[in-house]
């Protein structure tokens, strides 16, 4: 199982992870870069719709809402490397590793029109992780709360298959989406169905989905430690999203999408334990209710300066769950064509959330709750994270019939601390095991 | 059902009307009606009739008290005055005069002198549009709704027929076109895209289930003067004749019209500034450069399979 805290997956395409700076908890696989994405009014194309609108004759329906895509195809490869933890934040007794998580990540997908209204998608995905993660909290020599890692590295290989079908109509698209993970530990597999409308000349684009997803886990070292790790466990889960996009002006355009997802079944952390702060009843196993609702309220806004050829893009999501922690983020970006075949888009983003009720680093001593989590991504932090990317665009190189080709290279740094929270964050409930990381991420592009 | 084809030459181009009917015979009235409209467009816009609407316009030149047009022609040139404004003067109904100068048959260039006294005529701004009253001040100006009145007529055409219940259909006035609705099935139109280079022969294929599709191009009509090559596409904002554009552009909107003049600006741009200008436009296109290559976002196919569509103005 994927130890990462909240590492943002590199995704094709820019899609820019939404749930990544979250606690790591909301993965309803929706991407919200969706429907917005593709509007970017043309304001002269805005002018010269209102004013044929008004000739007589030619109001009536008539929709350019063909799939007359190219095949396309892409590659990404994306490095993923946390910080090591500074000393005086982690016990270093020679049995735990200092080299946190690393992950190599491979994708592949394709696009291929099937027939004039359908086309077809598919994602493949393929991770090497290592390194160690934080395991649980021990209390040092003058009562400070350190990391101790997972023992041995984890190593671990992640095969990700997900396929979806999209039916073009008049006025919006249909779509059925399935796929499965695999892991050594690890197995998922979901599907989801949704579907798009547009009204008032596309200026207005609603959209629903709805999804289930089945999870079995079968931890590693069960037998070795068979009071904190179950041999076998199940969850599912159902996620349901709506969104609303409105062309403003003729150069933006906002978008707000509420997300819902109820989890049920085993959603502790096998990996993850917790003591007391004498560790007096030894190591005790990560506990969390059989059951979550997550909600998220996504706010998006779009302009367009056309003088200078650029977007800005800012974002605000508001999160909050059953366990009662509650995040906000908010990100901005400017993205920057120049030369009419090059994109550099810097961004930054800024998180808080506070911590789940029943998350502590170490338990009182003689007091050992049902419900009981060290795992730092439960934990109240903030973050900071920025980015910066480069894109850039060939067409027609004088291969297979002429090829399109599109590369991209970006570099991200993400900073996480108690310090950086909204809200204060007492030096006792701080998880030593705050993450920080860098990636590095290339694409590569072709349509055909 | 059945898909009928019926072919008529109108306004100039060879046309056809496809629809999807009972019988052919269950279908002739409504390509009566079709064919009355286009007619009615024909005699209405066309300059090289006496007794046209547009012929008046242009006899009107010189008299300040203008004339008041009907509803429909206000519409017609609020869109222009739109397009004009829009395409930073690339787009210019009164245009038309250039070609009085512009002799392509002469293998001559303009005398300085004409070219001059033609482009004091030129300009959308010398004409005053005071809705519904039109003032075109300077004796000479003329009007010319050619450029964009084929396109209005397939969408009105289309329209028509989905005013008189038919669901699928697809328009085609010398290869401006408008989808009346896609096939029974819903599979869309299969259009062939008109090599410029070699007219008869298709160069791409784009699938149109609703909207209209125009293309432009210049199509290897120009005359060589003293070794230097004169396209016959005339800038209406220095009067003279375009160089550095691509060869051909076609572009899919929601309406046939706006199709067309979104080609037409293009066609006025450099080969790299017109798919700029495109990419803004966000809606899906063609473009063929002067070597031949094809950019864009249209299905790169081989020749289209069964008979098809073409776009393209090859046979005007």
């Amino acid at each position: 199982m994927t130890q990462r805290g909240d590492a943002p997956r590199a995704q094709i395409g820019d899609v820019h992870d939404d749930t990544a700076a979250g606690s790591g908890v909301d993965d309803s696989g929706i991407d919200p870069a969706g429907p917005i994405g593709s509007l970017r009014p043309g304001r002269t194309l805005t002018a010269l719709t209102s004013s044929a609108l008004a000739l007589p004759g030619i109001a009536g329906s008539a929709r350019a809402d063909a799939p007359i895509e190219q095949a396309t195809g892409s590659a990404a490869f994306s490095y993923y490397k946390e910080d090591n933890l500074s000393p005086g934040k982690f016990l270093d007794d020679g049995s735990g590793s200092r080299e946190r998580y690393e992950v190599f990540t491979g994708q592949m997908r394709f696009d291929i029109p099937t027939s004039e209204r359908t086309d077809i998608g598919i994602d493949l995905l393929y991770e090497e992780m290592s390194g160690a993660s934080p395991w649980f909290v021990q209390s040092g020599p003058s009562g400070e709360a350190l990391q101790v890692m997972s023992g041995a590295t984890i190593e671990d290989r992640r095969f990700d298959l997900q396929a979806d079908i999209d039916f073009y109509l008049e006025d919006g698209k249909d779509s059925f989406r399935s796929g499965f993970s695999l892991e050594q530990d690890y197995a998922s597999f979901n599907f989801g169905l949704g579907t798009e409308r547009s009204f008032a000349d596309k200026n207005t684009t609603l959209s629903f989905s709805g999804g289930f997803s089945y999870d079995w886990i079968e931890p590693t070292d069960a037998d070795l430690f068979p009071t904190i790790r179950p041999e076998e466990e199940e969850k599912w889960s159902v996620d349901l999203f709506a969104g609303l996009s409105q062309v403003l002006t003729r150069a933006s355009t906002a978008q707000i999408t509420l997300n819902y997802k109820h989890s049920d079944g085993y959603l502790s952390d096998p990996y993850k334990a917790i003591q007391e702060v004498n560790g007096g009843s030894g190591l005790l196993s990560d506990e969390r209710p059989d059951t979550k609702d997550q909600v998220s309220i996504l706010l998006r806004y779009r302009h367009h300066i056309e003088p200078i050829t650029a977007s800005i893009h800012a974002d605000y999501r508001f999160y909050t769950d059953s366990w009662s922690s509650t995040s906000h983020t908010f990100e901005l970006a400017w993205y920057q064509s120049l030369m009419n075949w090059l994109t550099i888009t810097p961004s930054l983003r800024y998180y808080s959330q506070s911590k789940t009720d029943f998350y502590t680093p170490l338990l009182a001593d003689g007091v050992i709750p049902d419900e009981r989590s060290s795992d730092f991504r439960l934990s109240p932090y903030g973050a900071v994270s920025w980015r910066i990317k480069a894109e850039a665009e060939v067409e027609d190189l004088p291969i297979w019939g002429g090829l399109d080709l599109i590369a991209a290279l970006s570099w991200e740094r993400y900073l996480s601390d108690g310090d950086l929270a909204f809200i204060d964050v007492k030096e006792a409930e701080e998880a030593p095991g705050l993450v920080g990381f860098n990636i590095f991420a290339v694409s590569l592009t072709g349509r055909f | 059902m059945r898909l009928e084809r019926f072919e008529v030459r109108a306004m100039g181009s060879p046309c056809s009307l496809q629809l999807w009917g009972e019988s052919r015979d269950a279908l002739r009235p409504h390509v009566e009606a079709c064919l009355r409209e286009i007619v009615r467009l024909e005699r209405k816009y066309s300059r090289y009739r006496e007794d046209s609407l547009a012929s008046r316009i242009n006899r009107s030149a010189g008299d300040e008290r203008g004339l008041e047009v009907d509803v429909e022609t206000a519409a017609l040139l609020d869109f222009a005055e739109t397009a004009h404004r829009e395409s930073g003067g690339r787009f210019d109904p009164t245009s038309g005069v250039l070609r009085r100068v512009w002799r392509f048959d002469s293998g001559r260039l303009p005398e300085a002198e004409a070219l001059e006294s033609a482009r004091a005529l030129v300009g959308w701004s010398k004409l005053r549009w005071e809705r519904p009253r039109l003032v075109l001040p300077r004796p000479g100006m003329e009007l010319d709704f050619g450029g964009f009145v084929k396109e209005y007529a397939a969408d009105r055409v289309a329209g028509l027929c989905r005013a008189r219940g038919l669901r699928s259909g697809i328009i085609d006035l010398g290869g401006d076109l408008a989808v009346v609705g896609p096939h029974p099935d819903g599979r869309p139109w299969q259009v062939g895209i008109r090599d410029p280079r070699r007219p008869e022969s298709a160069i791409a294929r784009i699938a149109l289930a609703g909207g209209g599709l125009a293309t432009s191009g210049d199509y290897e009509r120009f005359m060589i003067v003293d070794g230097v090559r004169y396209s016959h596409l005339l800038d209406p904002r220095s009067g003279l004749s375009f160089r550095g554009g691509p060869a051909a552009v076609s572009v899919v909107a929601d309406r046939c019209l706006i199709a067309g003049v979104t080609s037409t600006i293009a066609m006025l741009h450099s080969e790299t500034e017109s798919r700029g200008f495109l990419q803004a436009m966000t809606l899906p296109h063609l473009v063929v450069d002067q070597s031949g290559a094809l950019h864009g976002t249209a299905i790169r196919a081989k020749a289209p399979t069964s008979r098809t569509l073409t776009s393209g103005p090859a046979a005007r």
